[in-house]
């Protein structure tokens, strides 16, 4: 078991009366595959906005490596190594794939400011995306504009853009959702392949439980704002409770 | 790195042809006062002014994605600081740059308060600004010379401390002065945006959210953009002043930041050339147009409104589209 690398403590958001996230204390360990699972408007997404930065907290902290972050922009978050993808897809439609692989490495690199030499000019963002890009087996569209990829290379790519910041810990919201089984099987590998060759913990919400047993070392099953139980994969498929509200007949 | 070295020789091959086309264009643009009279040369000064400010705004329009409606605002600061500093009996280059500078000045003080704003509010709060800067140069008279303006602004000449010194009393001379100045802004711009710094602004186009999530403060790169945007605005206007001689109110109208917005939109938006294409474009259309009917205002109407619903991307964008690839 890893250190923490990422918790709140008694993190709540409200949208107008509906209570989204009450109270909620998560802890993720570094190096373990973490699932958030739970019905529709259970808050796992709001979950993610609030670790992010997309959202601010009405009340509660967040704290990454015992630093309290809670005040931190988005931006400042990635710098520290807190990388995400979105549930809608997120991506730079009308730059190429290369272009989109290389704006979190400018970023990375301390290169966001650079206005005089052309982006392939410099060295290290080039030899860094093109490992990504063969990473994600797209190298060879990275000309291509992003909005014409299919639904499963520009979801594999917008996984791309989240790890190209080398994040410590990064969210990961449906990252299958929308594919065909063909995409969904290739995603999955991708997801474990980088987290074992790499120093990034994944955090993954899904609806898809295969998706889910098949990947995650530690899961979290929210309902109605709040943590119903959590504990290994195997714990959850026997809790009663879970099985009851989430899972069904089907497990 | 075989790979890097395909798209390179790709693009070196592409480019081939676009650099002959660019060596003829300006080859045309430094011969063309051997054999034009002076309303062309003048014309020609308007389009490339026209084409700065168009720059100024597409830097905002086409790359980051927002419409400003105040760009002539930092225009008029351009050209009344060179004005008045030309009318305090300077040589032409002090005119120049502190009239950029101070159009530099204003745009960092504005852009914290525009770039909070996005889309239709970003265009109401610009539209706004620039009509304070155009009621702050009708009314304070002291300064600004009220509705006459300033009037009798010199070309003063050339100099560089007794290194050298060219006369800018003819239009031809001025003319070169003008086109050279547009040329290296034209340069500068095209580096800036295929610079790290460029493909954040059009990554800000895209999608605001990604590019606060990939580590870009979005708001101190739009707070950049939008002070480049005012300088080149403020060089538009500083070159516009010695050229008319007298700066009236009406330079920050929000008219006058119409004007750029129309030849962005004819050239094209996210073409790079676009804003150049739409200037000339737009001189030409406007020139032939109204020595054949006073309602020009009309048909300039009629051809901006197919173009916004039959060609989004204006004359570059339909070029691309159709004939491009037939050149290949």
């Amino acid at each position: 078991m890893g250190d923490v690398i990422l918790k709140t403590e008694g993190l709540t958001k409200s949208f107008g009366k509906f209570r989204a996230i009450d109270a909620v204390d998560l802890k993720f360990k570094s190096g373990i595959i973490t699932s958030i699972i739970g019905p529709n408007g259970a808050g796992k997404t709001t979950a993610i906005n609030l670790l992010t930065g997309a959202l601010h907290p009405d009340k509660g902290e967040v704290f990454f490596k015992d630093k309290d972050i809670t005040s931190l922009t988005p931006d400042q978050r990635v710098k520290h190594g807190i990388a995400r993808s979105f549930q809608i897809m997120n991506i730079f439609p009308m730059l190429t794939v290369l272009q989109n692989i290389e704006l979190p490495l400018l970023s990375l690199l301390g290169k966001n400011l650079k206005w005089f030499h052309t982006v392939s000019h410099y060295q290290d963002v080039a030899e860094e995306a093109e490992k990504i890009l063969r990473e994600l087996s797209l190298w060879d569209k990275r000309n291509k504009v992003a909005g014409e990829l299919s639904h499963g290379d520009q979801r594999a790519l917008e996984m791309g853009m989240a790890i190209a910041s080398k994040p410590e810990i990064c969210f990961l919201d449906e990252p299958s959702s929308g594919m065909n089984p063909v995409e969904r099987a290739a995603i999955l590998e991708l997801i474990k392949r980088l987290a074992e060759e790499g120093t990034t913990t994944f955090v993954i919400i899904e609806h898809d439980m295969d998706v889910i047993f098949a990947l995650s070392e530690w899961i979290i099953v929210m309902n109605k704002g709040e943590i119903l139980a959590e504990g290994k994969p195997d714990d959850i498929r026997q809790n009663n409770e879970v099985v009851e509200i989430y899972l069904g007949e089907e497990v | 790195m075989t790979g890097l070295k395909d798209t390179l020789a790709l693009s070196i091959k592409r480019h081939r042809s676009q650099l002959c086309w660019l060596g003829a264009f300006i080859i045309f643009l430094f011969i063309l006062p051997l054999f034009s009279g002076d309303y062309i040369l003048y014309m020609v000064m308007r389009m490339a002014i026209l084409c700065l400010l168009s720059y100024s705004v597409n830097l905002l329009l086409g790359n980051t994605g927002l419409l400003s409606f105040g760009q002539a605002g930092f225009y008029a600061c351009g050209a009344y600081a060179c004005g008045k500093v030309l009318l305090a009996g300077t040589s032409l280059l002090p005119g120049i740059i502190i009239g950029v500078a101070v159009a530099a000045i204003v745009a960092i003080i504005l852009a914290f308060f525009c770039v909070r704003h996005t889309a239709i509010y970003f265009a109401m709060i610009t539209l706004a600004f620039g009509m304070m800067i155009f009621s702050l140069a009708e009314k304070w008279v002291t300064f600004t010379g009220g509705d006459d303006g300033l009037i009798g602004i010199p070309r003063a000449s050339l100099n560089f401390f007794y290194i050298f010194n060219i006369k800018m009393n003819t239009i031809p001379a001025y003319y070169y002065f003008v086109i050279v100045a547009t040329l290296i802004a034209i340069y500068f711009i095209y580096r800036i945006l295929h610079s790290p710094l460029g493909l954040i602004f059009q990554g800000i186009r895209d999608s605001e959210t990604r590019v606060s999530f990939v580590g870009i403060s979005v708001r101190k790169s739009r707070l950049i953009c939008f002070t480049i945007a005012g300088i080149y605005a403020g060089l538009g206007g500083a070159l516009f002043a010695p050229l008319e001689q007298t700066i009236t109110p009406s330079t920050s109208h929000w008219i006058t930041s119409a004007d750029p917005i129309i030849a962005t939109l004819l050239g094209g938006m996210y073409s790079f050339s676009g804003p150049i294409v739409g200037s000339v474009v737009y001189f030409l259309l406007k020139d032939i147009i109204v020595r054949l009917t006073m309602n020009w205002m009309l048909i300039l109407g009629t051809i901006i409104i197919i173009l916004v619903l039959a060609f989004r991307g204006g004359v570059m964008g339909a070029f691309h589209a159709y004939l491009s690839p037939r050149l290949k």
